[in-house]
This record gives structure tokens, C-alpha cells and sequence, in this order.
């Protein structure tokens, strides 16, 4: 039995002959209510099957009914058992009810269900006076009350975070999109800023998917959270490579993030404030069926900002809504989101304001259809960027879009098969404070429609009794302005298991994107198209998984990817110029390294991962040059840890990575000579404490957090000193959290 | 397959995808220098053997004066073995340019024979370079010593250099080697190829090619003569008993008839045809047109508020007046026995031609520009028919660019660069000044050469660097010679047309990091 943040409370109904509960029983978490008592029935008054040797009279016995609740959630818990004495007597239903018959008299009642401690109370049964109780179970101390984890689930590789993991991961200031930075193959290029470069790519050649809906923005300003609230997350797969078909447009990975259904049985609800923020989510039954969770968060870093300069005014705030509700065989689900930020670093200055805001509504359906299913949906969208470029003059991008998806699955006997269609159809209409370039391809300050459709097959086939092959097929179609292309693209995962704990894992295939900007940027989307064409990337990865260690499940994998990338054409440009067509340029890249993951699941007293990345990461830079990527970190290791002790879980991460490249300046006679320098290595350490309380009506989260405990100090850059040597340009920051949430 | 063998044949992968990072296509060409160091010094003028010769230029030493460089010329021939090098001079400075201008490292100074001028130490005496010239083929040496300034004539046959502009003394340097010193020479100039000069004692001195000093006039001071060579005029100044006063007279250049100025004349100008003098009246806020020849005169007032700048339209006797505020900008345009003509509008002079200078007119003076914008905000050039000055005036560069050197081209477009943020990042129009017309030929960088039929740009420029191109004029097809790493190039001077198709380009090459395609090109133009 699964139940997230589970609690549990037993209500008992007591039939004919009440137990009144005693104080001992109140403070295990009984209640006597108010409720129906059912009548002895069952007792008979002499006579049985056999008259001639009647038998000894039975002992009467009442009718015990109630209800077993986690504690702090009011959740029912089903499948609890119950022992009368030593006798088991009956478990709750699917609604945590139950209605068992215990003999009269004084009996000590046990209640136990998987997950929480067991509880023992004392019941007069048959008293007139016993009244149904409710009984509220705590969970189990030092263990998860469900079982989640870093686990491979998909057919093509990835790593799966749910639960704890997306919120108290040391380091990641309870965001579940920064977990993904201790997964193997993440580069974070300028911790800590939230910025990923996976398998060697650029950051912009990642995807953000929240219910297969592209997310435009990760997080908000500067070290400020992700744009999701993190309740609002069921679990996010990160598939550093190989990502599956039903997805694309994206040269090296994917990260596809679901939603958390909300609940169906009665209101809930959570708030938390942190240092920084205040946020809340509240999910209801909608009459009928189905649920609606809303959820938001407000910054009021601009007042905390402007206490120090009032010359800066520093704002952000997001939302959220799920709402799903069935009409007939159709399952509906609707889906919103948005996110709003505002940085203006001086107010007597407009020109560096950054406004960044975008919202998404979709509506998703699936429905069974000739013996498979269909799912269909549609997302909306509008986009607002102001934002100055490389400290150039600012570009403004008004855009709307609207994503529609469509797929068919189906399961044989020998496989499973999806066919499907997805498209993104934008139109994007900046407003320049600068000038065009004349009659130029170049089209990101220009007024675009982009109309981007793709079409897949996939089919997931049970070759032999060990070996799963996934062969896939999808065919993009891109077009942008007066651009056009068009791609198919070929992908394979094969699975074999070796042993029935052993698994040999393959993935390769093609993927293409538009051109885009290293880092992404909402509204700076679907351009460059006639002018640089597709970026494109083979990939390859072998690796092998095997839980045959103890409780370790430990996964080793080995890549190659092929790129095709745009880049800034000088990433140290001493005039950026956004609207010239030598803004980007297209640049061969390859990736190849090796990535470990050892983890012990959750379901632990002691979890955690340890993650570890070999890669070696080299680009043309034009010209007969190849180097290092800017993003190029040899060793990336990084070591999260949990404890839990009761109700509090100690956790700790250590990373360290080898310094990336960094390009160092010197000119003579006016000619540059340029060369690499590696920044130094890094490290940290952060730590964590939550504490969880438990009431019999909510459950209060505390955490305290530091990220980089270690007071590391980050070298951001490196030049020639004067008079020789190497001067370094570093920054030590340290980020303390503090939050409590209260749920409901 | 064991694990060893795996890892084994993963290690060959990985190691084959490495070693297959594509180092993209060399630039177009010979490569003829493989470092980071070696500049472009040009090409020398080919003189008929079959050799290109490319000058190159290297950085001093550390013990050198690091504000010089070594001087190299490379022989080319078509055979295409290796170039052959050889050290023309070691520690040299650079005088001036050779045609090429923004955006080059460097190029030197060419005189017509292709030799060299070049700059071989400093004279602490007097504070002025001391120059010599090279012969890059023959490697021959003329050493010119201390100059303060020095220039050549129209055709670079000749070469004067003024040892001191102060004190006098100055050589002329004939096309035939010949070696006229001068003396006492304290002002200078060529009109045409002719030499003219005014020694210490106020004699006025000329020396035609091939020619000996003659005396033209004596106890001159200073002379001015008319904008166009073909006009033949000049106008001498001479002192008077009033030390503030000097009197004029015209020269004839070629018939060597020197005229009184009309005496009542305190200050004038001729025009550029040398036919008709323009004198003001401050007090009176007038000007009058007189006839040099007959003396007639044709008195005008001048514009509301006018400061008393004009302009003579080039070929025409004709001037232009500026006048009006600031809000409401006026010119005036003026011909001799005919009334003004007064529009309402800014002249913009700041358009420069490498030709003529900053001027309102294209160098024949057929159209004109002018201003739109406010004069303290950023000017919108435009360009009209200077014949029909009220007629329809068309934007030169986009609203908010600034204009920077303008070129003609021969089917009579403007070829202009729109300068934004960074003058080396100018956007490249070719405009038809007829009809308004517009083309880009190229983004963010500068004009190298403008030919008949080719240009010749650096565009695209990222420090320094950007893509060596080559644009058809008559359909702005692009050929990118050498992508994104061009630092500098140069064209073998060729006849009339400085970037013709098949003339020699030279370029170096630098990438943003160490790469086997640094270095030294040589190319054609397509």
C-alpha cells in the first residue's frame, strides 16, 4: 500500500457493549465520534445445528466498526489489520472502514498496516457506552511511508526522481528541477545559477517537459526557485540522452516532469514560507468526480532587496492548476501554468530591465479506442521577454503559441505500439530598440510565424523472452519564417537482461532542433532557420544496471554523441549584436565519457546516490580550431545522502567537478591570441535537516538548509596577471534556507 | 563479447568520434605562412614577371622597438611551390596606408613603382620619422632620412618630403630616381603632378615632371590654388606695407599671366573651376559672385542667419548656402546672374568621400545630401538630385545608423557604410541616388576595396575578425573567401580597378585558438 506523507487514524465503531477508550488509548490517536451503533446480531440465544449435543453457549460478541486514518492527513488507509488480543479479526476496506466482531468483554485492539507504527488500543466491547473511535496511525520511524526513488522506469535510459527526492535533495533548495544536477552526465556550467549542460551540449539543447507541455523557463531570476511549485511534481524523468520519440525537438535531452493527480477524497491543503517566498496548494473533489489542485507562490524578495537599495526592485510569482474530472470513458485533464519575473537591477536605468513572463493552459483527454487508447491534447500559450542580451540594447518578444498532440497506444501480445503527432505553432513578433541588418536571413528581431509538426512511430517489441527492442521512427518538420526543413529520424533502445537482476541497456538515434541561444529564453524561440538550418545529433550510449549488490542498484553507462550545434560565433564578443546574423553560428561537437550511478533506494534508513561523470567534451570553433567545450567538466561527482532518525532526516550532498575551460585574452599589435585555461576544481558540501511533526489533523515540515556549507569560493574566471601568472575572478556564496510547511 | 572487449571497442569508438571533430574547409587559397604572428603588409604591384609578391610583416623581438616590425617579402609563383622570403628591412614602421583602410593590420605605402615607404627609426632631434624606400622586388634601398611630412603626387609618380615644415628644406623624388633638393622650400604642393613650392625668400617655384625648378613669381607668401587642376589658377598672397593687409593676385599655370585681384576684395574664394570669386560682406550680410575674367559682379544677400558656410556644387558654378535655425534649417543655392533658390532643409557635410573629402555633394556634384533629423540627434542622411534640389530625397542608411565613408560606384551608385554601435560592424548599402533604391550587400564589418565590379569587405567582425568577402556589385552575390578569422588583407593593385577579378588577395587568417589554418593566404578574386 502506497500513501504519500502518510499518517494514519483509526475510527472504531463499536456495536452492542461499548469499550470506552482509555487514556492511553486517546493518546495513541483514538476519538470516540459520534456514530451508528450497530445492534448484536450475532450472538445466538441457544439452539445450534446440532440439538441433540448442544453445544457450550458461544460468548456474545459486539461489532466493532471504524475507520483508520493516517495521521496528520486524514488519508484512510486500507488493508490495515486488526488483531483483537491475539486474534485477527478483520482489515479496513478500501475506504480505511471496517466492521469486525470481536468477543465481549475488556481486549486489547492492534491495528497494523504497512508503513506506520502500530497501534494499540483498549476497547470495552459490548459497553453501551463504547462510540465509534477514530484512530490515526503515525507512520513508521525511520521509514518511508512509501517507496520512491532514483530509478530507471522507461524503456530508453533515464533516471526517475519522485517524492523526497524532488524536494529534499541536499543542495537544491527543495526545487526539484535542481535534483537533476547530481545525475550523471549534468554539467552545472556557473553554480549556482541553474544552468545545465547535459552529455556536452549546450544548456538551450535540453527540454523542459511538464505533462509533454514545454516549459519556455526553468526557474525564475537569479537563485530564485524553479517556475513549478514543488508539490506540484508527481515525478520527473531525466533522460540525459535517447529520449523517446513522443518527444523532440531538442539535440541532447529531455527532462519530462508529471504533475501529481490531485487528490479525489476530500480537501487538502499546504502552505509554506521560506526565507524568500511563500507558496500554497490546495486540491478539492470536484462534484461528480474528479479534483482541481491550484497552486502559487509569491516572492517578496522585492521588499527584502529594496530594505537594502531601493534602487532595485526584484519581483516573481508562478501558478499552477490541474483539474481532472472524467466525462463518460473520457478522462480529462486540464493543465495551467505560469510564471512572471521582473528584475530591474536600476530603476533610473529602464533599458536593464528584464521581464520575463509566460503562461500555459492545456487540455489533455485519453479515451479507449479499438482496443487501445488515444490521447489527445492542445496547449496554449503566450510568452513576454524583455531582456537585454549580453548587455546589448534589449530585445522584447511578444509570442503565443499553441502545441497540439495527438497519439494512439496500443498492446499486442508482442509488443507495444504508439503512433503519434505533436506540433508547436508560434508566431513571434519582436519589438526591436536597436536596427535590423539589411536584407538579412537573420530573423530574431524579425516578426515570424514558425509552424513546427512531427509525426512518430514507436513500438516497445518483446523480441525474446530477455530482450526488449524499442525501434523508432520520427519525421520533423520545421518551418520558420521563410525557413524550412525537415528530418526523420531513427531511434533504437534495446534491452537485455542478462540475469533477472542484470540488464545491458542500448540507445542511439538522430536529433534535431531549431537553431536556439546557448541558454534558453522564452520568446527567443524558432528562428535561424533559412540561415543556419537544423541542429542535429547522433547519439549512442550502452550501459549495464543490476541490483545484484546488496541493496544497491548501481547503473554504468558509456556514450558518444555526435553534435550539430549553434553557438554564439564568439562567445566573448566585445560588441553582442542579437540582431546581426553572426550572432550564432553552427559548430561540430562531440561527447563521449562515461557516467556511474550507485544508489540506494529510499525505502532505506540510509539512501542516496552517488553519481559520478567522465566525459570528454570537444568543439570545432571554426577555422581549424578544436578545443573544449565552454561546458567541458572532466570529473563531475557528486555524493547525496539521507538519514532518517524518527522524524527527522539528516542529508547531506558533496559534488566536486573539474574546473571548464575558460578562455583567456591577450592581444598584441592588435591581433588576439586566445587560449584555455581550466578553471580551478570545485567543491562543496551543502546539508539538510527536516523535521517532520505530526498532528492528528496536519503535519508541519521543518527544514533548515546550507548550501555550500564548505564556504567554497567558485572561480568564475581567470586572466593573465600582470607580470605573469594566472589571476582568478571568484565569488564565495552561501545559501541558506529556512521553510516550514503545514499540510492539511 | 567479455567486458575487456567491450570496453575495448567502446575506447575505439570514442576515440574514432574524437578524432572526427570536424575541423571545417581551409579558407580559400594557398596557404604561404602557418603562425600567429606573421601580418599582412600587401601585395606589391605586379610588374610582369609572373611573381606575386606578398609583404609581410612580423613582430619585433623583444629587444626591438615593439612599435616596429620586420618587413618580409614572399615570392609567389604560379607553379606553386613554396614562397620564397626574404627580409626587406627589420625594425620598420608603417607610413600611412595603401589603399586599404579600416580593418586591415597594416599595409604601407606605395608609390607608383610599388616601392615601399617606410618609416626606419625616429629622429630625437627633431621629433620626426626618418623614411626610407624599399623596392620589394629588387630589394634596393633609398634612404630619405628625417621627414616631417611627406606626400606623393596625384599619379604616386613623385614624392615630396618636407625635412622641416618650419624651418624649410625638402626633396622631391622623381619617377625616374631622380633626386631635386630643394632648399629652402617651406611650402609645398602638388597641383596636379606639377610641383609648386615657395623657398625662404618668397620665391614661388614649380618643377614639372621631368622637369627643373622654375621661377614663377617672387616675393609671394603663400598661394592657394583652385580645387580642380584643369582650372589652371591660383591666387598668390603678398605682403603690403600693412602688416594686416595682403594683396592677391591670380597665376595662370599655364600661361603664367599673373592678374590683380580686385582691390576692393578683402576676403574671397574661388571657385573650383578657378572662374568666379565669391567675397563676403559680414557687416552687410552679403556676398557677391565676380566674374574673374571680366570682373562682372552679381551681389546677393545671405540667408537669415546664415554663418556664412557654402558649399561650390563641383562642376557647376554654383554655391550653396546654409542658413536658418536649428528648427528650421534653410539653404539657399545660388547661381551667378540668376536668383536664389531657397529650401527648406539640412545640409549634412559630414559625409565623407575618400575621394574629395567631407562634402554635401557626390564628388561630381550631382547629388547632394542632407539631414532629416534634428541636428543633437543622431542625422537620417538622405541623398537628392542636386539638379533638382527640391525634388525627391531619399534615405541613405537606415534612421538611427551613421553614415560613414561613402564610395562611388561606376554604374553610379552610393555605396555607403552604416555605421551602428561599433564603426567596425557598419552595414554596407548600395543605394541608387536616382531612384532611392537600396541594396545590402553586407552586415557588421568594413569596406577593404572598392572595385569596378567587386568589393571587397571584411564583414561580420568579431574582435578584429570576420569573414573575407568578395560581393558582385551588379547582384550582391556573396563569396566568402576566408570565414569568420580574417584580421587583415590586402589586393595587388591592378589598374583602375582596385579589386578585380583575378587579382591577387592576401589575408591572414586567425582563429580564435591555435589552429592549422593560422596564418598567411593567398587567394584571387573570383
Amino acid at each position: 500500500m502506497i500513501v504519500p506523507g502518510a499518517l494514519l487514524a483509526v475510527t472504531l465503531l463499536v456495536g452492542a457493549g461499548v469499550a470506552q477508550a482509555d487514556a492511553d488509548a486517546r493518546d495513541a490517536g483514538v476519538d470516540s465520534r459520534d456514530g451508528p451503533i450497530t445492534p448484536d446480531a450475532g450472538a445466538p440465544d441457544g439452539g445450534g445445528p446440532d440439538a441433540l449435543a448442544p453445544a457450550p453457549p458461544a460468548p456474545p460478541v459486539g461489532h466493532v466498526v471504524g475507520r483508520i486514518l493516517a495521521k496528520g492527513t486524514r488519508a484512510p488507509v486500507a488493508g490495515a489489520s486488526l488483531t483483537a488480543d491475539v486474534n485477527e479479526v478483520g482489515a479496513t476496506d478500501a475506504h480505511g472502514d471496517f466492521d469486525v466482531a470481536i468477543p465481549c468483554g475488556h481486549r486489547r485492539l492492534t491495528v497494523q498496516a504497512p508503513g506506520f507504527d502500530r497501534l494499540t488500543t483498549e476497547v470495552d466491547v459490548c459497553d453501551d457506552a463504547l462510540k465509534p473511535l477514530t484512530l490515526r496511525l503515525a507512520p513508521s520511524s525511520g521509514r518511508p511511508s512509501f517507496e520512491t526513488v532514483v530509478r530507471t522506469k522507461a524503456i530508453q535510459p533515464a533516471v526517475r526522481l519522485t517524492q523526497e527526492e524532488l524536494t529534499q535533495t541536499p543542495g537544491t533548495l527543495g526545487d526539484p528541477l535542481r535534483a537533476i544536477e547530481t545525475l550523471p552526465g549534468v554539467a552545472t556550467v556557473a553554480w549556482p545559477a541553474p544552468i545545465y549542460a547535459v552529455r556536452g551540449s549546450n544548456p538551450g539543447n535540453t527540454g523542459f517537459f511538464l505533462d509533454t507541455v514545454r516549459v519556455p523557463a526553468l526557474f525564475h531570476f537569479a537563485l530564485g526557485p524553479s517556475v513549478i511549485h514543488p508539490y506540484f511534481f508527481d515525478s520527473i524523468e531525466f533522460f540525459p540522452g535517447g529520449y523517446p520519440a513522443r518527444f523532440g525537438r531538442y539535440a541532447a535531452g529531455i527532462v519530462a516532469a508529471d504533475t501529481r493527480a490531485p487528490a479525489t477524497d476530500r480537501v487538502h491543503a499546504s502552505v509554506d514560507v521560506r526565507l524568500y517566498d511563500a507558496g500554497a496548494l490546495v486540491s478539492a473533489p470536484l462534484p461528480g468526480n474528479g479534483a482541481v489542485v491550484v497552486a502559487g507562490r509569491y516572492s517578496y524578495t522585492a521588499a527584502l532587496v529594496s530594505l537594502l537599495d531601493d534602487n532595485v526592485r526584484v519581483e516573481y510569482w508562478d501558478y499552477q492548476l490541474r483539474a481532472d474530472r472524467r466525462v463518460g470513458p473520457v478522462q480529462l485533464t486540464l493543465l495551467a501554468f505560469g510564471s512572471k519575473d521582473v528584475l530591474i537591477p536600476n530603476q533610473s536605468n529602464p533599458a536593464d530591465e528584464i521581464d520575463l513572463g509566460f503562461h500555459r493552459v492545456s487540455l489533455r483527454a485519453i479515451a479507449p479506442f479499438a482496443g487501445g487508447r488515444v490521447q489527445g491534447s492542445v496547449a496554449f500559450g503566450t510568452d513576454h521577454t524583455r531582456a537585454p542580451i549580453l548587455d546589448a540594447y534589449p530585445i522584447i518578444v511578444d509570442a503565443i503559441s499553441a502545441a497540439p498532440r495527438l497519439a494512439y497506444l496500443r498492446s499486442f501480445a508482442a509488443a507495444d505500439v504508439a503512433v503519434g503527432f505533436d506540433g508547436e505553432l508560434g508566431r513571434y513578433e519582436p519589438v526591436l530598440i536597436g536596427m535590423l541588418h539589411p536584407d538579412s536571413a537573420w530573423d530574431l528581431g524579425k516578426r515570424r510565424d514558425a509552424a513546427l509538426l512531427a509525426g512518430y512511430a514507436s513500438a516497445t517489441v518483446r523480441a525474446l523472452p530477455r530482450v526488449l527492442l524499442t525501434p523508432e521512427l520520427r519525421f520533423d518538420s520545421y518551418s520558420v519564417g521563410a525557413g524550412y526543413a525537415q528530418d526523420l529520424a531513427p531511434r533504437l533502445t534495446a534491452r537485455v537482461a542478462l540475469r533477472d537482476d542484470t540488464t545491458i541497456r542500448a540507445a542511439g538515434g538522430r536529433f534535431t532542433q531549431l537553431p536556439s541561444l546557448p541558454l534558453q529564453i522564452p520568446g527567443a524561440d524558432a528562428f535561424g532557420l533559412a540561415l543556419l538550418g537544423l541542429q542535429a545529433s547522433w547519439q549512442a550510449s550502452l550501459g549495464v544496471e543490476t541490483t545484484r549488490f546488496a541493496s544497491f542498484e548501481l547503473a554504468a553507462t558509456t556514450y558518444v554523441q555526435r553534435y550539430v550545434l549553434t553557438d554564439l560565433r564568439d562567445p566573448r564578443p566585445s560588441d553582442p549584436d542579437p540582431l546581426a546574423s553572426d550572432f550564432l553560428v553552427k559548430r561540430d561537437a562531440v561527447s563521449y565519457g562515461l557516467e556511474l550511478l550507485a544508489r540506494r533506494p529510499l525505502t532505506q534508513r540510509l539512501y542516496g546516490w552517488l553519481s559520478y561523470t567522465l566525459s570528454n567534451n570537444l568543439r570545432s570553433y571554426g577555422g581549424g580550431a578544436v578545443g573544449p567545450s565552454d561546458w567541458d567538466q572532466r570529473h563531475i561527482f557528486n555524493l547525496v545522502l539521507g538519514y532518517r532518525w524518527g522524524h527527522t532526516t539528516l542529508g547531506g550532498r558533496a559534488h566536486f567537478n573539474t574546473g571548464r575551460p575558460y578562455v583567456t585574452y591577450d592581444s598584441t599589435y592588435g591581433t588576439a591570441t586566445e587560449s584555455f585555461q581550466r578553471l580551478p576544481s570545485f567543491y562543496q558540501v551543502d546539508v539538510r535537516v527536516d523535521r517532520r511533526f505530526v498532528y492528528d489533523r496536519f503535519i508541519l515540515d521543518f527544514y533548515i538548509e546550507l548550501v555550500n556549507a564548505s564556504l567554497s569560493r567558485q572561480v568564475y574566471a581567470v586572466k593573465p596577471a600582470y607580470g605573469g601568472g594566472v589571476e582568478q575572478e571568484s565569488f564565495r556564496i552561501v545559501l541558506p534556507s529556512i521553510g516550514v510547511r503545514a499540510e492539511f | 563479447m567479455g567486458a575487456r572487449q567491450t570496453t575495448f571497442g567502446l575506447a575505439c569508438v570514442a576515440a574514432c568520434a574524437a578524432a572526427c571533430v570536424p575541423r571545417g574547409d581551409p579558407p580559400a587559397g594557398r596557404h604561404l605562412v602557418a603562425d600567429r604572428v606573421t601580418m599582412v603588409g600587401g601585395v606589391a604591384r605586379p610588374n610582369g614577371d609572373g611573381t606575386t609578391r606578398v609583404l609581410l610583416l612580423r613582430p619585433p623581438t623583444a629587444q626591438q622597438n615593439q612599435q616596429y616590425f620586420d618587413l618580409y617579402v614572399a615570392s609567389v609563383d604560379a607553379t606553386g611551390a613554396g614562397p620564397v622570403e626574404r627580409l626587406l628591412a627589420a625594425s620598420v614602421g608603417i607610413q600611412g596606408d595603401f589603399g586599404c583602410t579600416y580593418g586591415l593590420t597594416a599595409c604601407v605605402f606605395m608609390d607608383a613603382r610599388g616601392r615601399l615607404l617606410v618609416t626606419t627609426g625616429y629622429d630625437q632631434d627633431q621629433f620626426v620619422p626618418i623614411l626610407a624606400r624599399i623596392d620589394p622586388v629588387t630589394g634596393d634601398r633609398q634612404d630619405i632620412g628625417a621627414t616631417a611630412y611627406s606626400f606623393f603626387s596625384p599619379s604616386r609618380e613623385r614624392l615630396l618630403a618636407m625635412a622641416d615644415a618650419g624651418r624649410g628644406g625638402a626633396t622631391l623624388y622623381e619617377n625616374d630616381d631622380r633626386v631635386l633638393v630643394l632648399g629652402d622650400a617651406t611650402i609645398a604642393q602638388f597641383y596636379g603632378e606639377d610641383l609648386y613650392y615657395v623657398t625662404a625668400h618668397g620665391d614661388l617655384r614649380r618643377i614639372v615632371p621631368g622637369g627643373a625648378p622654375e621661377l614663377l613669381a617672387t616675393g609671394v607668401t603663400s598661394f592657394l590654388t583652385a580645387m580642380l587642376p584643369d582650372a589652371g589658377v591660383m591666387v598668390l598672397t603678398r605682403p603690403t606695407t600693412d602688416p594686416r593687409v595682403s594683396s592677391a593676385s591670380f597665376l595662370d599655370t599655364v600661361t603664367l599671366q599673373e592678374t590683380a585681384a580686385p582691390a576692393d576684395l578683402s576676403r574671397f574664394d574661388l571657385s573650383p573651376d578657378g572662374r568666379w570669386l565669391l567675397a563676403f560682406d559680414v557687416a552687410a550680410r552679403s556676398a557677391t559672385f565676380i566674374e574673374r575674367a571680366t570682373g562682372v559682379r552679381d551681389s546677393f544677400d545671405l540667408p537669415e542667419e546664415s554663418a556664412g558656410q557654402y558649399e561650390w556644387r563641383p562642376g557647376h558654378d554654383e554655391a550653396w548656402f546654409g542658413g536658418g535655425s536649428y528648427s528650421d534649417p534653410t539653404i539657399s543655392i545660388k547661381k551667378p546672374g540668376a536668383p536664389p533658390i531657397v529650401i527648406r532643409a539640412l545640409p549634412y557635410g559630414g559625409t565623407n568621400s575618400l575621394v574629395n573629402g567631407s562634402s554635401m555633394f557626390t564628388t561630381d556634384g550631382a547629388y547632394w545630401f542632407s539631414s532629416t533629423a534634428s541636428p543633437d540627434t543622431v542625422p537620417i542622411v538622405q541623398v537628392g538630385s542636386a539638379d533638382d534640389p527640391m525634388g525627391a530625397r531619399f534615405n541613405l542608411i537606415p534612421a538611427g545608423a551613421y553614415l560613414g565613408t561613402y564610395w562611388r560606384l561606376a554604374d553610379g551608385r552610393i555605396l555607403t557604410m552604416a555605421q551602428r554601435q561599433n564603426w567596425k560592424r557598419s552595414d554596407v548599402y548600395a543605394v541608387d541616388p536616382a531612384t532611392g533604391a537600396s541594396s545590402g550587400l553586407g552586415e557588421a564589418g568594413l569596406v577593404l576595396a572598392v572595385g569596378q565590379t567587386r568589393v571587397l569587405a571584411q564583414l561580420h567582425i568579431n574582435d578584429d575578425r570576420g569573414d573575407l568577402t568578395v560581393v558582385d556589385l551588379a547582384d550582391g552575390h556573396a563569396t566568402v573567401l576566408a570565414p569568420e578569422f580574417t584580421l587583415g588583407a590586402a589586393v595587388e593593385p591592378q589598374g583602375a580597378d582596385n579589386v578585380a577579378p583575378g587579382a591577387h588577395v592576401v589575408y591572414q587568417f586567425q582563429a580564435r585558438f591555435e589552429s592549422p589554418y593560422d596564418g598567411i593566404w593567398l587567394t584571387t578574386v573570383p
